[in-house]
């Protein structure tokens, strides 16, 4: 079920209305058939998949704590990861593997006969993966006790808010709070609602919208010059932030309705001034996965220099790899590997602003460039595709050839954004519009943003980006 | 703090019904009076058409029947009421809306694969989304819009929903835009230049839901005795093998003992390239000749009581 459908304004309502009219003891049971029913509506035997994955994680956290060496504490522990990530291999990159081994090969003259697997690819399979898997890992590192309670376990893996797209939660933030009781507050009501609005808006207002766009001329290299590829990548830089953080937005204020607080995932990561502040801002339930469970178990930074810049480039490529198999996300994270290190090595991501408000600027659109530039290869349907639009962007300069009401619906719904971010991150107590402590005029600015979505949002844009991840 | 977020609630509430309302009446006020060639055109085809004959069809209708010519030769009043890109269930909701104000005497089908062939969401009952603004006129746009889906009954609750994206083009077409139709034909003056070769016939997938519209549209001209032609208007593109429209053709003749006049390799407009302004489009001169040839072929079968 998709958070943009008249379906889920239907079955949103209902949940909230059934799950505070429960008794508490019961809630978990039905938030847990709501979940499973949320997730059947993509396809039902992929609950099967979800509920194995479930299964192995909990067994193994069980099995590793009742284990008395650590030898086999670890050996439940790889057991539990084996599995994972060869259901998440399986699905998502045998095929990639296959076709790429091939290719090889073929051109060495070697025939490589190994047929496809014909499997689409469960929906957020990797969200939920990494938030079991790092399950495990926290139980190994005896961070925390094992979930004794299959049921209330599989609550954590399946809540339906973050279950497809995330944030990856943690489970000592989020699988205490399945315990605990949670009234009706018409506090979390009013800022909940207002958090899913201003997701539904960036998703159907901006991402959708841009996405006509992007679409366009992405998906027709040949056609188009680099004047239309400049604008469709930055409206892409756009669409894949508010597509997955406004998914963000809905699902944290869908959960904050019920009572449940999700870690925040995006922090206005377009008004970073380097790339090391762009991952502190963006999908931050992943970096900090991969910091906590990839890049601080192979060292970190408390290494040599050498050995860090290889840390730092496996977390950014795995990163990559995180999102598909293609290598157009591998060469995506390579990309933020290496600005990275480059960043790292002039010392930019020391520098301070401070007063210095046209340098921050200059700091912050060229940060913005980089991104983009990444952003091609994560976009473009294959390599030769991003190294054609990045070719055309600097030599193929002519008239855009863009739809003048979508662009102008785009740029609409961006001013709006911009208006937002700007004041959020540097008036933060300027408590505008949305945010404002009057009742009367809050209420106004979320009413408008409703009549916004429902005059220009796109209504057929379907599924959001990252479900395919 | 409970009583101002209770407050915000039910204000939100409030000011959500009061802005759908005025902004839906803004919309709809500015949509019905805006004088562009295409929303002109589809709002007197969708509730406005009291035309003795209507032509129906996708854009090889509205850029191949002149109604001028016809009118002429039938000696009735003719309405073109084609709309690009849209199938059967589009001109089934049309004829059903006409029927609601005054049957017309004569409807004119042309018939291109889209109106049989299963296309998935492509061109589906999805299209039927451009007779939104329409349901609080007719009971048959509301119908058709219905047919969209099961949730679109609820989307309807808001009265902007039927305007959604439509804004720019409201203004703009407030402000400038001129109608330029010939009582719904839209004339192409290009002439087809590049060479075409030959191409196999496109095999297609039916759709038996769109096969039981086109039923329903013929049962439904001959329950309101309104004489109904179906024809196959020419195609520049040479094909190879049978043509697609020889099984429905066929599947008609079957259930109705009547055939559909099949235009579409005729020897007058073959490999004449001038009467073309692309492979799939009569230009004007191209149209002109054709609807003088679908006059008197209505006339003919009118005067021996076909």
């Amino acid at each position: 079920m998709l958070f943009n459908s008249f379906e889920f304004l239907l079955f949103f309502p209902g949940v909230v209305l059934i799950y505070f009219i429960f008794p508490h003891k019961f809630r978990w049971i039905f938030l847990l058939v709501a979940s499973y029913y949320f997730y059947m509506n993509w396809k039902p035997v992929y609950a099967v998949l979800i509920f194995f994955s479930t299964f192995i994680t909990w067994a193994c956290g069980l099995l590793v704590e009742k284990a008395k060496s650590k030898t086999r504490k670890k050996t439940f522990l790889v057991l539990s990861l084996l599995i994972n990530f060869s259901i998440l291999f399986i699905y998502k990159y045998f095929n990639f593997l296959n076709e790429s081994i091939y290719s090889v090969l073929e051109a060495m003259n070697i025939r490589w006969t190994v047929p496809n697997l014909d499997l689409l690819l469960p929906v957020g399979i990797s969200f939920y993966t990494f938030q079991a898997v790092g399950y495990t890992i926290d139980v190994y590192r005896g961070d925390l006790k094992p979930e004794k309670n299959l049921g209330m376990y599989a609550l954590f893996v399946s809540f339906f808010p973050q279950l497809v797209a995330g944030p990856i939660e943690r489970t000592q933030n989020l699988l205490p709070q399945f315990r605990v009781v949670h009234y009706f507050d018409f506090q979390r009501l009013e800022s909940g609602i207002k958090q899913m609005i201003w997701g539904f808006f960036m998703k159907v207002v901006i991402a959708d919208r841009v996405s006509l766009i992007v679409n366009a001329a992405y998906n027709n290299t040949e056609s188009h010059n680099g004047t239309t590829f400049l604008i469709a990548s930055i409206f892409f830089a756009f669409q894949i932030y508010c597509d997955f953080a406004g998914y963000s937005n809905i699902a944290i204020g869908a959960a904050r309705i019920m009572g449940f607080d999700l870690m925040t995932n995006f922090k206005r990561p377009y008004l970073a001034t380097n790339i090391t502040e762009f991952w502190r801002r963006w999908h931050i339930s992943l970096s900090t996965w991969f910091r906590d469970y990839l890049y601080i178990p192979l060292g970190g930074n408390r290494v040599s220099e050498s050995r860090n810049v290889f840390n730092v480039f496996i977390t950014f490529v795995l990163s990559g790899i995180w999102h598909g198999a293609n290598w157009t996300f591998f060469i995506w994270g390579f990309l933020h590997g290496l600005y990275n290190s480059v960043q790292k090595a002039l010392g930019l991501d020391k520098w301070k602003f401070e007063n210095k408000v046209f340098l921050k600027s200059i700091m912050i659109l060229v940060n913005f460039f980089l991104v983009s530039i990444a952003w091609v290869f994560f976009r473009a349907n294959n390599t030769s595709d991003a190294f054609l639009i990045i070719t055309k962007i600097f030599t193929d300069f002519g008239v855009p050839f863009i739809d003048p009401p979508t662009l102008l619906f785009g740029l609409f719904g961006l001013a709006i954004l911009l208006i937002k971010e700007i004041s959020e991150e540097y008036f933060p107590n300027s408590n505008l519009f949305l945010e404002s402590s009057n009742p009367f005029i809050s209420s106004i600015t979320s009413a408008l943003l409703i009549i916004i979505i429902l005059s220009i949002g796109v209504f057929d844009g379907g599924q959001f980006i990252y479900f395919q991840f | 703090m409970q009583n101002k977020s209770l407050n915000f609630v039910l204000l939100l509430l409030i000011f959500v019904i009061l802005f759908d309302w005025v902004f839906g009446k803004v919309y709809s006020a500015l949509y019905f009076t805006e004088k562009s060639q295409n929303i002109d055109r589809l709002i007197h085809s969708a509730i406005g058409t009291n035309e003795d004959v209507l032509i129906f069809g996708s854009s090889r209708a509205y850029h191949h029947y002149n109604p001028l010519i016809i009118e002429d030769s039938l000696n009735l009043s003719c309405f073109n009421v084609g709309y690009g890109g849209q199938n059967i269930y589009y001109h089934l909701a049309i004829l059903k809306s006409a029927i609601e104000r005054k049957k017309p005497k004569i409807a004119i089908l042309d018939l291109i694969y889209i109106d049989y062939e299963k296309t998935g969401n492509i061109h589906s009952k999805e299209k039927l989304g451009v007779l939104l603004p329409f349901v609080d006129k007719s009971q048959a746009m509301k119908e058709a819009v219905l047919s969209r889906g099961a949730t679109e009954r609820y989307k309807l609750w808001s009265s902007i929903y039927p305007f959604n994206s439509k804004q720019l083009y409201l203004i703009r077409n407030n402000l400038s835009a001129q109608r330029s139709d010939i009582k719904g034909f839209l004339p192409l003056d290009k002439v087809l230049t590049k060479e075409i070769s030959k191409i196999d016939v496109k095999r297609i997938e039916i759709d038996s839901a769109k096969i039981e519209s086109i039923f329903e549209f013929i049962d439904l001209c001959i329950k309101n005795q309104i004489k109904i032609f179906l024809f196959v208007s020419p195609h520049f593109v040479i094909q190879k093998g049978e043509s697609n429209y020889k099984f429905l053709s066929n599947l008609i003749y079957d259930k109705y003992g009547f055939e559909i006049l099949n235009f579409e390799t005729a020897t007058e407009f073959i490999n004449d390239s001038k009467l073309f302004a692309d492979p799939y489009h009569l230009n004007k001169e191209g149209a002109d000749l054709y609807s003088k040839f679908v006059g008197n072929i209505i006339n003919d079968s009118l005067n021996h009581g076909k």
